[in-house]
């Protein structure tokens, strides 16, 4: 087991490893980020000296060895436009990130599984066809513009909920959480049912086809030859074998939704990480461009991680042979 | 063929197919049914700016769904619009295909340790999602309808690829490919006119699903401002030059074009819905 | 077949209006009619099979995949969802009416009246669930004891069955046991509500030839021991052979020959009865080229009027283009056939 843990955080390492050196080669080697920093009037010497400020005047190579000794010890570079340090710009922007992208998640799986597995366990029923229906025009739906119908909707014409922003926040932890505070709420019901509209559609669709496909195993067929109650079927043994891919496939794209937040945040103009990266891609803010990928291809591979481990623990097959997949 | 006559027996899929067909002809012959060119500076006056839908023009024509704020018919911008998304999802939808067919392709040919190189590779690009991928190139690449296909493609092949070396390793074992193979008739041969034609059927789903979704996620970045430039006004574009007035209740601007999106979205999707259903044999029980 | 008067499964057996039938059988199926409703059609995979079971008596139900046997297991048990369904005849379980029966009172039945395994044992045992929990939910769907008295039964019935380190194998999970005993414990589940009639459904045909007998055995064992009247589904006639009492022999949804065991395997009637013993290949000299019938089964969907056999049958006639009602040959040995074999079988290797 701790072997497999092992190799698996050194791949991960590799991969952070590969993916920076692929994104700091892009980002530095394309435009002039000085342009941008200062008056279009000022002379060659003074754009020298900003040159020279922030590193540029070096050799590429000499960037990325510096880039990667600071990054080792938690120094990813200073963000050209707030000039503070770009992993602490990050950090600041997380907490809403999370918080939006796991509301998103749990509403996904609160509503998707109990009408996947109605879909699933009555597929000819007008209902189950009308849940699949939908569920192809929940993945259609583009998820920007379902922000855009849900801010006129709900916050033009019916003025029940705020459009844009984060809502007050309380400290846990010494970070500041919204969901905590009513305010908060108002505030994150429209982006995170936006966010979650996507992943509702795929768990509705996942868990129908997983429920079919259990409905006619033999042992759910062994089980009812037993005489053993319906709800027993459906939760113990339907359920249970269920679960394992939906909560893999729910782990994985948690990572999906984190970056699928970029676009709800742009929106709803919700301040977190994703918000960050379109206006330094369009502000090319490099430090925090590159900042911001290498955490998250760090958190994908965490997530990775954790989920493997997660089916190890729930699949009793896998997990008595040693663990690896 | 069954397969055909199995489709048209669902009603649903039979709708989406319909309207697939309209949105392509829409697109192609924008040009012809379109009342205004909305990209031709000569045709737009300022004082149709922000006109409801159902309002007339000076040029005696009605603006069914409203006008932007520079006085472009909205119908016409989503005719127009449609056209590019299509183009640009299509191109980049059959630039994906090729490479990622011709990788499966030589991945389950040559099995070992190439396979195992390319499909590591696949597995890679397939853990990030899509937005991310594109994102991250379009922030080195810069904004473009080039720069923007590449980053379409970039986010697809790995599902070609996949697919079809899936397929591909099935036929490989049967015999049909061994008698190919005795008859020494070269490797690339037997895998474009044998091998190939046996995947089609899986395929035909990932390319549509896959067409869709290229749609979905140009629209999504251009509506950020990173993906089409202004000059080719895709349908992302257009909603985005709606948002800000969103706010003030000129919805149209926004709205119109986004349903078109999702008409055209969710046709697509319908129909590879549809055809997944029928493809899958076990469903078939 | 029974010696009782009246018997004969030809003969239509119709009760007084309103009264239970005067019998003692433990199992009375007349005409039973199951169809699955495609979108290419009806397909009646159980077209009129009418049989009669005793307490205690082992029946063998013999024939191809696509005969129906299989559904007809499953029709007994009220087994059968959407798309398909019974639409004509009658199951009675000592003489209690299955058909039309509300799913709760079904339930009521499964388990402790009628019992059924399948095939492959390793899908028929969730695979994330415990030995123990298998089967001590089988009791608790049933009865109200606590679950120490259950745990205990639980350990008693892998006793049973014959599980070595009955204790140790309950904690376990079914794809730590080899195949042989992972069908010892669905054997146990299935009988520990206490079933008077078991159906199993082709038992022996996922595991290997040596294990085989070892579950048969046990199987004998079992009926022998509790009095169990068991339905012994399967393809393979030489398995049943050594476990059952009386035969019956399917074909495409149809009983076309039935009868006591021996009869059945010395004097085989029916054409298709007659080319499925030559054609095992225990019963051929080595050496000598195989016997196959030849043809295939017609497909469910597209059943040529009369009999069903006729396309591929050697002595098929004219005649042979209207469907042959089951008529008794000797006492309790029927044959639906218009030219049936009346010579003894041709001795082989002796089955």
């Amino acid at each position: 087991m701790t072997e497999f843990i092992v190799r698996r955080l050194l791949q991960a390492a590799l991969v952070v490893a590969v993916m920076s050196l692929l994104v700091f080669t892009g980002v530095y080697a394309i435009g002039d980020p000085v342009e941008l920093l200062i008056n279009p009037e000022a002379d060659q010497a003074t754009r020298d000296m900003v040159a020279s400020q922030l590193g540029l005047d070096q050799p590429l190579w000499r960037q990325y060895t510096l880039f990667v000794a600071n990054a080792l010890q938690g120094d990813l570079g200073r963000s050209f436009v707030f000039n503070i340090p770009a992993i602490e710009l990050i950090l600041q922007r997380m907490p809403a990130t999370l918080e939006l992208a796991a509301l998103a998640t749990l509403i996904a799986l609160v509503l998707g599984v109990p009408l996947g597995l109605f879909a699933g366990m009555r597929p000819y029923s007008p209902v189950s066809r009308t849940i699949m229906t939908g569920s192809i025009l929940g993945f259609s739906l583009p998820t920007f513009w379902v922000g855009l119908l849900l801010i006129l909707v709900f916050a033009v014409w019916l003025g029940w909920l705020p459009a844009f922003g984060r809502g007050k926040t309380a400290s846990v932890f010494g970070v500041e959480w919204s969901v905590l505070t009513l305010d908060g709420l108002r505030h994150i019901v429209l982006p995170a049912a936006n966010l979650a509209l996507f992943k509702l559609a795929l768990i509705i669709r996942l868990t129908q086809a997983g429920a079919r496909e259990a409905a006619s195993q033999d042992y759910v067929r062994f089980a009812r030859a037993r005489g053993i109650a319906p709800s027993r079927v459906l939760f113990v043994h339907i359920l249970r074998n269920l679960m394992i891919p939906i909560v893999t496939v729910a782990g994985i794209e948690f990572g999906g939704v984190v970056a699928f937040a970029v676009v709800t945040e742009s929106i709803f103009n919700w301040p977190g990480m994703g918000k960050l990266i379109i206006d330094s891609i369009n502000l090319l803010d490099r430090p925090v461009i590159v900042a911001y990928l290498v955490v998250i291809v760090f958190f994908f591979v965490l997530i990775n991680l954790l989920v493997d481990l997660l089916y190890t623990l729930l699949d009793p097959r896998v997990r008595l042979s040693g663990g690896s997949r | 063929m069954r397969l055909v006559r199995a489709y048209m027996r669902n009603r649903m899929a039979l709708f989406g197919l319909l309207l697939m067909l309209v949105v392509l002809f829409l697109a192609v012959f924008a040009p012809w049914i379109a009342p205004q060119n909305p990209y031709d500076l000569k045709q737009l006056s300022l004082m149709d700016a922000r006109r409801p839908p159902g309002t007339e023009s000076m040029a005696g024509f009605t603006f069914v769904l409203g006008t932007d704020a520079l006085g472009r018919d909205i119908w016409s911008g989503i005719l127009y619009g449609l056209r590019i998304s299509l183009t640009v999802a299509v191109v980049s939808a059959l630039v994906a295909l090729t490479i990622g067919s011709t990788l499966g392709l030589t991945a389950a040919w040559r099995g070992g340790r190439t396979d195992a190189l390319i499909m590591r590779i696949v597995d890679l690009q397939m853990s990030f999602p899509s937005i991310l991928v594109a994102l991250i190139l379009l922030a080195v690449l810069g904004r473009g309808v080039d720069k923007t296909i590449i980053a379409l493609v970039t986010v697809q092949w790995a599902y070609y690829a996949r697919t079809i070396r899936a397929s591909a390793m099935i036929e490989r074992e049967k015999e049909y490919i061994e008698a190919a193979s005795c008859m020494r008739l070269g490797a690339w041969r037997i895998m474009t006119r044998h091998l190939l034609p046996n995947c089609l059927p899986p395929l035909m789903v990932v390319v549509t699903v896959q067409i869709a979704h290229a749609i979905s996620l140009e629209a999504t970045l251009s509506f950020l401002g990173i993906g089409l430039p202004e000059t080719e006004p895709s349908l992302g574009l257009l909603i985005a030059s709606g948002y800000a007035h969103l706010l003030t209740g000129t919805y149209w601007i926004s709205i119109f074009p986004g349903i078109a999106l999702l008409i055209a979205i969710f046709a697509i999707n319908l129909v590879a819905d549809h055809l997944r259903d029928l493809l899958n044999p076990r469903l078939a029980r | 077949m029974s010696a009782a008067p009246g018997r004969s499964q030809a003969s239509s057996h119709r009760s007084p209006q309103g009264e239970a039938p005067v019998s003692a059988a433990l199992l009375d199926v007349e005409n039973l009619c199951t169809s699955f409703f495609t979108e290419d059609g009806e397909v009646r995979s159980v077209d009129g099979v009418s049989l009669r079971l005793e307490r205690g008596e082992v029946l063998g139900l013999v024939g191809e995949s696509g005969s129906g046997k299989s559904v007809m297991g499953l029709s007994l048990m009220g087994l059968i969802d959407s798309p398909g369904k019974i639409v004509a005849g009658s199951i009675r379980l000592d003489g209690e009416e299955l058909v039309g029966a509300p799913e709760h009172a079904m339930r009521r039945l499964r388990g402790p009246r009628l019992g059924m395994i399948f095939q492959d044992p390793l899908m028929s045992l969730n695979p994330v669930l415990r030995i123990e929990t298998t089967l001590i939910e089988t009791l608790l769907a049933h009865e109200f004891i606590d679950s120490a008295t259950a745990h205990r039964r639980a350990l008693a019935a892998l006793t049973d069955v014959g599980i070595p380190s009955p204790a140790q194998r309950m904690r376990g999970y079914p794809h730590e046991m080899s195949g042989g005993m992972r069908q010892r414990v669905a054997i146990a589940a299935a009988l520990l509500p206490g079933p008077q009639l078991l159906i199993a459904d082709e038992p022996t045909t996922a595991l290997d030839v040596t294990i085989q007998s070892q579950i048969l055995h046990l199987l004998q064992n079992l009926v022998a021991a509790r009095g169990l009247a068991l339905i012994m589904i399967s393809h393979d006639l030489s398995v049943v052979a050594s476990l059952a009492d009386r035969v019956a022999v399917m074909y495409a949804g149809r009983i076309v020959e039935s009868g006591p065991v021996q009869q059945i395997l010395s004097r085989p009637a029916h054409p298709y009865t007659r080319g499925l013993i030559h054609s095992a290949p225990v019963m051929s000299e080595p050496g000598t080229p195989l016997p196959q019938i030849r043809g295939a089964p017609p497909s469910p969907l597209g059943r040529p009027a009369g009999c069903a056999f006729a396309p591929r049958c050697d002595r098929a006639s004219s005649s042979c283009t209207s469907m042959p009602a089951l008529t008794d040959l000797h006492i309790g040995h029927a044959v639906r056939c218009w030219h049936p074999h009346l010579e003894a079988r041709l001795p082989g290797i002796a089955a």
